[in-house]
């Protein structure tokens, strides 16, 4: 077991424990008639104590000493992640905003760009035909009923 | 004679123009995601499932299980030009079959692959057949304590037959249930662990879900790492298998088939393990296991055959007990409630045009892999090609859109990303999801059978154990429970006697 182990066995206590103490909001019933809060109160447990479980691991295993593996094996790649997931983030508040079309084309230009490096007339070819075929594809022919934003399209 | 009657009703299901066009897409789409490494078959199912909402439950079943299959066959095409596994179940395929491509034989490799995998999936399909119908009928007899005890057996066993540490399995799975009642409770309609949150009410949605644990994570994982793949120049000649390969190919694939269903039916990832434990059992029985990891045809013949048998035997659990065996079965189970069926006992019987044209789709989907795979390799090689870099903006985009598509809400983005961000450290950490994402499917239908076989006892839990199914089940269960219990404290063993030796 690693160290990111240990940080992930205290994560899903918390979680556990948030969800075991909203349980009690909930009626619990009685073995009769379980209510609402019986099967989350007993996962909540059984989740408490298995995180529990792998955080003691690490400290026991290998003579409480754990591997202290790099998150991010390659140089660079917490930034790529990182960008990945703002861009995932940029999209869907801009869609609203602007409409699938131009979403799209920022979207896949930017990511083009600086994660896989293309230059800028590869990117922008890539970019406006990713844009036009799911204007096509999603919004002309499946008929998704995307937010037009300022462009009305 | 009604079996036979049954499968003409399910040709006349599926040979419509738009069922025979959605048989081919899907198996054509499957096809090119097992060749392309990054985005597996449950990913690209999460992906498809937002776009089958318009269709019929059959159509829809039958485009995403020929995407299922076909990915078994495609797999094979990327481990033996690429040596780089195009879905985990081609991962052995990679030790014989890139060796064989080296030797100026990967024609050959393709060629026995393609058509041991066309014999397993048709002969699957008819074991399929033959089986799921007198299973069915014996399910119908299952009550609510049979049903709880079911799930909870496949629970157990897909746990003790995950990857990884199966402390993090059991930890996943109980995070799976704990997600999956998130929202309206099914017997009283109290919102649970909404926080107030609008878009939680009817919980995270399964879409956004499974799109996120296995599209954007996915994705994040493979962006981390330079984009680098290099494929095999070699020319492809000679695709069909001379006599001798035929010779030392057909045992395998018939001893691959058999091992392949049976496995492909119990809980866990039957395709991967199916091709481990032929690959084994070639070995083992071989005159020259030498000739294994140099090229030896046997080692490719056998595995690809039971990986696509598996697939076969995986639609047995799910289709008569409405138990899926994994992550892929488990969407397609998720797909077929969204359609508003429900997959169990009783479906052959209600939605017998679902069933039946499923099963009769698989011999026309084998039919088409067999006719895409060998004069299309080709194509395939050159899609290999494609960068990617140019694939994972549209991966996310497909994502993205599939999530918004299901209830046209922007939440369900929001939603999508967290679990991507789940899906991507989980992988990084090594947390297998496929039980998190059963519990979590499963778990509306476990908890309210438990409630109503507590409501029809009384409250005594020995409902449970009075009924010799259930019992039988539950039984089972635990002993599952107890080999995982055991495999933990082997490895805790053997890690002290390696701190041990170090010192």
């Amino acid at each position: 077991m690693s160290r990111m182990d240990r940080y992930i066995g205290v994560v899903l206590f918390s979680f556990g424990l948030v969800i075991c103490v909203k349980s009690f909001a909930y009626p619990f019933g009685s073995l009769r008639s379980p209510g609402a809060g019986f099967f989350p109160l007993f996962f909540s447990f059984l989740l408490m104590t298995l995180a529990m479980a792998i955080v003691v691991h690490t400290f026991l295993g290998e003579n409480g000493k754990t591997t202290a593996v790099p998150f991010f094996a390659e140089k660079g790649g917490s930034q790529k992640v990182l960008f990945g997931i703002l861009s995932l983030l940029a999209f869907r508040y801009t869609l609203p905003r602007i409409g699938l079309a131009p979403t799209t084309f920022l979207f896949v230009f930017f990511l083009g760009k600086y994660l896989a490096h293309y230059g800028w007339k590869a990117n922008g070819a890539l970019a406006v035909t990713a844009a036009a075929l799911s204007y096509f594809i999603f919004q002309f022919l499946l008929k998704i009923p995307f937010p037009t934003g300022v462009f009305g399209f | 004679m009604d079996t036979i009657h049954n499968v003409l009703f399910g040709f006349s299901v599926i040979l419509t123009p738009v069922n025979f066009g959605l048989c081919f897409g899907g198996v054509f789409l499957g096809t090119l995601i097992g060749v392309l490494p990054g985005i597996g078959p449950a990913g690209c199912i999460a992906l498809m499932l937002p776009f089958t909402f318009s269709l019929p439950p059959v159509s829809a079943v039958i485009v995403l299980a020929g995407i299922f299959y076909g990915s078994m066959y495609g797999g094979s095409t990327t481990s033996i030009l690429v040596n780089i596994p195009g879905e985990a179940a081609s991962v052995i395929t990679c030790i014989d079959g890139y060796q064989m491509a080296k030797q100026g034989r990967a024609g050959r490799a393709l060629g026995i692959a393609a058509i041991g995998s066309f014999i397993a999936g048709t002969v699957g399909v008819v074991l399929l057949m033959l089986v799921a119908p007198p299973l069915a009928e014996l399910a119908v007899k299952f009550g609510p304590p049979e049903f709880f005890a079911l799930i909870f057996l496949g629970l157990t066993m897909l746990v003790y037959l995950s990857s990884g540490s199966k402390l993090k399995s059991f930890t996943m799975a109980a995070l799976g249930t704990i997600i999956g009642m998130i929202g309206n409770d099914v017997l009283t309609g109290i919102s649970r662990f909404t926080f107030g949150i609008k878009g939680l009410y009817d919980g995270p949605g399964l879409v956004p879900v499974l799109m996120g644990l296995f599209g954007v994570g996915e994705v994040l994982f493979n962006i981390e790492a330079p984009f680098k793949r290099s494929v095999f120049e070699t020319s492809i000649r000679g695709l069909l298998p001379d006599r001798r390969d035929w010779r030392d190919s057909m045992k395998p694939i018939a001893r691959g088939t058999l091992l392949g269903f049976f496995l492909g039916i119990l809980p866990g990832p039957g395709n991967i393990i199916s091709t481990f434990i032929s690959y084994a059992v070639e070995k083992k029985i071989s005159r020259h296991p030498e000739r294994f990891g140099q090229g030896a045809i046997e080692g490719v013949a056998g595995p690809e055959a039971a990986n696509n048998a598996a697939t076969a035997g995986a639609f047995i659990p799910l289709l008569t007990l409405g138990i899926p065996t994994g992550g892929t079965m488990a969407l397609i189970m998720g797909a077929l409630i969204i359609h508003g069926i429900t997959p169990g006992p009783l479906l052959i019987a209600n939605h017998p045009e679902v069933f039946w044209g499923v099963v009769t789709s698989m011999y026309l989907g084998n039919f088409i892999l067999l006719i895409l795979n060998l004069p299309l390799v080709g194509l395939w090689v050159k899609i290999l090609k494609v960068p990617y870099g140019i694939l994972f903006p549209l991966i996310f985009l497909f994502c993205i859109i599939g999530a918004y598509a299901g209830n046209l809400d922007l939440f369900d983005i929001n939603v999508m990303i967290v679990f991507g961000v789940i899906g991507y450290v989980l992988r990084k950490t090594g947390y297998d999801p496929t039980p998190l994402v059963f519990a979590y499917i499963l778990l509306p239908l476990w908890e309210e059978n438990f409630r109503q076989s507590m409501v029809i006892s009384y409250g005594d839990l020995g409902v449970f154990f009075k009924n010799p199914i259930s019992a039988a089940l539950l039984g089972a269960g635990f002993f599952f429970i107890l080999l995982n219990l055991f495999a933990l404290g082997k490895s805790k063993k053997l890690s002290g006697e390696m701190g041990e030796a170090k010192n």
